[in-house]
């Protein structure tokens, strides 16, 4: 009752604001054609001094937030930019798996904030709604979107002559799977190299006690389920020839839940090592990040990890209790059939600007993106303020303790970035890491399993998905923890296109045949 | 002026706020139940959205997810009105019969101390007590070379989970009411009793439930308002893809669909079905109790 109630009032109070809102829609389209302009004029003369900062301008921001959370208090990197710039910057975290429904219920209330980050799918939905600026006219003023963000990337999701927010980077081929290399040794195993390799050790994770503590307390490896797809289990699903999400075969693109030929063996795999323990026995409970915290506790062998923050934080963390623990890349496993593919993410989010808010606003928000991909801003989202989170000492620079206290590297890691692949390591790092780090990304590399359709977004996806693939992620952890037979695959791909799995297909295939004319 | 409101106007004056409260937080809110009926963008705005008259009612009855979350919700709601309902009375009503004062205000306090804690560290707790890897239950097991339980992920499971939860939560917390209506008995009647030589189970069965019959009733009807109200935090937090033929409940499509996807329109018309449901079994079972000689609600 007091749910309903709440969205009702929620709702209400949502016309009530559109209703306000509408007119300063209006006057903002009438003046967009004018400031164009303007700002292109103004570019011709000279591309820096044009922002007039005379007056302290306060800019509401919201960036998503992972392991840690956000921001406590006024951080200096916040102080540092609103002196440089002179604004007061305000920063709102948001979970990221909340980010999508947060930021629903500011559409239903028309309150968005100033600047925010947006995942594919509500940047697809609002687009065309006139809620996001469209910052291309300002890219010939502002140098550093196009020399730091490529000209490809700016385009993703957008129309030929709109941009409609910044991308988010991303490196493609980023997530990789580590293995404890102190547990291999003891067991006297070799790092897997094929799909059979990996069950072996993970069953012997499980069973020959390999952190040497004689109980039955680890298991091999762990992966999570979330708003019903696997996270952490690409090379897995690839290695046994499922498609990231869509797969093409022939003329058509076919989702993997239904590819039942892949998905048996891939099932059966899965559901013996859940029996052996190789799989562990609690992966039905994880939640997105669970399986890498159970990395660190000491209990899984092994996860799929960004490989900068393993190497910055998750291991030193796992290392503070267990000093003897080790990492080692696994190399994406090879599949029955010969495959092999690593988690492959699209640079489908973006950092958008709120088009109902004052020009003059805009544009100071403009000039703070900017800031933060040029040399001196990116430094510091990067590395922290100088004598606060580091210093330089001979030439070298080291890092101090309260960069670990402050973590002023989330904005850069969270929000806004450069195109950079090594966006986790900073200015003090060893070299030695750089190259570890260098090291596994090239490796991963070479084993991208790209997603045709990632760019496609369908709206009949958007309405039916949510159900049908918890359903179909329900029929299928039941047959990965055996209570139900492998065969009925065949019963869980046929359900999902039934129950409308087919209608999705048909109209993914449209919009990608559209897309790629 | 008139006398009468001359004389009461204070009291008026006093009413006022709570009228006010409600007025605004929960009858104006009711327009929104437009929604149910329109397809709504937030973009559009409430006025700009299109009407789509019964469609969002024809799909959702329609669809087959629907019986499943309706028999699955009243399934919950039912263990709820049966299994948990009667334990707050029984619980009250042996504190009662303790006469150490200390002991009683000790056992009281301890009791209804869960009612503070969150569902989210409720369900943390359950997560380290019964996972059956690392959960302390599962790990006694083990040790003791006992098959491993799946007392998180087994569909049978879940509604014992679901009751036990609730139990230890929210126990206590239902005491109070029934408790202080207990304190507000005639200790003369007690005397009386004892004088014509009732025993403590005579002076139980003919005076103190006789005495919570009324209460008894109102909080049953009341709970059966929210009949279709099963608690989305508690649910939510318990939910996994095993045991979701047996967990997914309105709530949880709601914020499936509503909440996370923005089907603003057909969520609504859900919370409306609801309310409805919970609006006619109410004036139904108020009757009834006043056909048998009850006070009812209203």
């Amino acid at each position: 009752m007091r749910k309903w109630t709440v969205l009702a009032l929620s709702s209400l109070l949502a016309a009530g604001a559109a209703g306000c809102g509408n007119s300063t829609n209006e006057a903002q389209s009438e003046s967009a054609p004018a400031s164009g302009s303007a700002a292109a004029s103004v570019a011709a003369s000279s591309p820096e001094a044009t922002v007039d900062t005379s007056k302290k301008l306060t800019i509401t921001l919201l960036a998503p937030s992972y392991a840690g959370g956000g921001w406590q208090g006024d951080n200096a990197v916040v102080q540092k930019l609103n002196e440089k710039l002179n604004i007061n910057l305000q920063i709102q975290w948001v979970p990221i798996a909340n980010l999508a429904e947060k930021e629903t219920a500011m559409a239903a209330s028309n309150s968005f904030p100033d600047a925010y980050f947006v995942l594919q799918n509500e940047f697809t939905k609002w687009r065309d709604k006139g809620v996001f600026l469209d910052v291309k006219p300002y890219l010939e003023q502002f140098p550093n979107f196009t020399k730091y963000l490529s000209e490809e990337s700016l385009q993703i999701e957008n129309p030929a002559d709109h941009y409609y927010g910044f991308p988010y980077y991303i490196q493609d081929t980023r997530d990789s799977l580590a293995v404890r290399k102190d547990w291999l040794d003891k067991l006297g195993l070799q790092a897997p190299t094929t799909i059979e390799e990996f069950g072996q050790v993970a069953t012997a994770f499980a069973t020959q006690d390999p952190d040497g503590n004689g109980k039955q307390d680890t298991s091999g490896f762990s992966f999570g389920m979330t708003n019903g797809s696997f996270s952490g289990l690409s090379p897995i699903l690839a290695a046994f020839g499922l498609g990231n999400e869509w797969i093409q075969s022939g003329d058509e693109l076919v989702n993997y839940k239904t590819q039942t030929e892949q998905l048996k063996p891939f099932v059966s795999f899965l559901r013996e090592l859940y029996a052996s323990g190789g799989l562990d026995k609690d992966f039905v409970t994880n939640k997105n990040n669970d399986h890498k915290s159970k990395f660190v506790a000491s209990t899984v062998g092994i996860a799929e990890y960004v490989p900068g923050e393993l190497f910055t934080t998750s291991l030193p963390n796992l290392q503070q209790t267990h000093p003897e623990a080790r990492i080692a890349q696994v190399i994406p496993p090879v599949g029955p059939d010969g495959k092999q593919g690593t988690s492959t993410l699209p640079m489908t989010s973006k950092i958008v600007i709120n088009n109902s808010i004052d020009k003059e606003k805009q544009q100071r928000i403009i000039q703070l993106l900017d800031y933060m991909l040029s040399d001196e801003g990116y430094d510091l989202i990067k590395n922290g303020v100088e004598n606060v989170h580091w210093k330089s000492e001979n030439g070298t620079f080291v890092k101090l303790d309260a960069y670990d206290v402050d973590r002023p590297q989330l904005l850069s890691t969270w929000f806004f970035r450069r195109a950079d692949p090594l966006i986790q390591m900073h200015k003090w790092e060893d070299q030695a890491l750089l190259d570890q780090l260098q090291q596994w990304n090239d490796n991963n590399a070479k084993y991208a399993w790209p997603n045709p359709a990632a760019e496609v977004v369908s709206e009949v996806q958007s309405k039916l998905a949510p159900n049908l693939n918890e359903k179909w992620m329900a029929a299928v952890t039941k047959i990965i923890v055996g209570q139900a037979p492998v065969d009925d695959v065949d019963q869980a791909a046929s359900d999902w296109l039934k129950d409308g799995g087919d209608k999705i297909t048909q109209d993914i295939n449209e919009q990608y045949k559209k897309l790629h004319q | 002026m008139n006398p009468v409101w001359k004389r009461s106007w204070p009291i008026y004056l006093m009413i006022f706020p709570g009228l006010l409260f409600f007025i605004v937080f929960r009858y104006i809110p009711m327009g929104g139940l437009v929604l149910a009926f329109k397809d709504y963008d937030p973009f559009s705005g409430f006025s700009g959205s299109p009407w789509v008259g019964f469609d969002h009612f024809h799909r959702l009855f329609t669809q087959q997810d629907f019986w499943i979350i309706l028999r699955n919700t009243f399934v919950l709601s039912g263990i709820n009105l049966f299994f948990f309902f009667p334990i707050p009375i029984a619980m009250a009503i042996l504190l009662n019969e303790v006469k150490l004062p200390w002991v009683r205000k000790l056992v009281q306090t301890t009791i209804y101390i869960p009612h503070f804690v969150s569902w989210v560290v409720v369900a943390g707790i359950t997560v380290v007590l019964f996972a059956t890897q690392d959960g302390g239950i599962n790990k006694l097991l083990a040790e003791h070379g006992r098959q491993r339980m799946e007392l998180l992920t087994d569909p049978s499971y879940f509604q014992a989970l679901f009751l036990t939860q609730n139990i230890w939560k929210e126990m206590g917390w239902g005491t109070i009411i029934f408790l202080a209506s207990l304190a507000s008995v005639d200790p003369g009647l007690y005397e009386a009793a004892y004088v014509d030589g009732a025993g403590r189970w005579r002076q139980l069965w003919h005076i103190t439930l006789p005495s919570l019959r009324t209460i008894v009733v109102i909080m049953f009807i009341l709970r059966l308002g929210q009949i279709m109200d099963v608690g989305f935090e508690q649910i939510f937090l318990l939910q996994n893809s095993l045991n979701l033929s047996v967990s997914d409940v309105f709530d949880t499509y709601v914020y499936r669909n509503g909440v996370q996807h923005g089907e603003f329109g057909f969520t609504t018309a859900m919370g409306l079905f609801k309310s409805v449901v919970g609006l006619v079994l109410l004036l139904t079972f108020n009757r009834l109790a006043k056909k048998f000689g009850e006070e009812g609600v209203y």
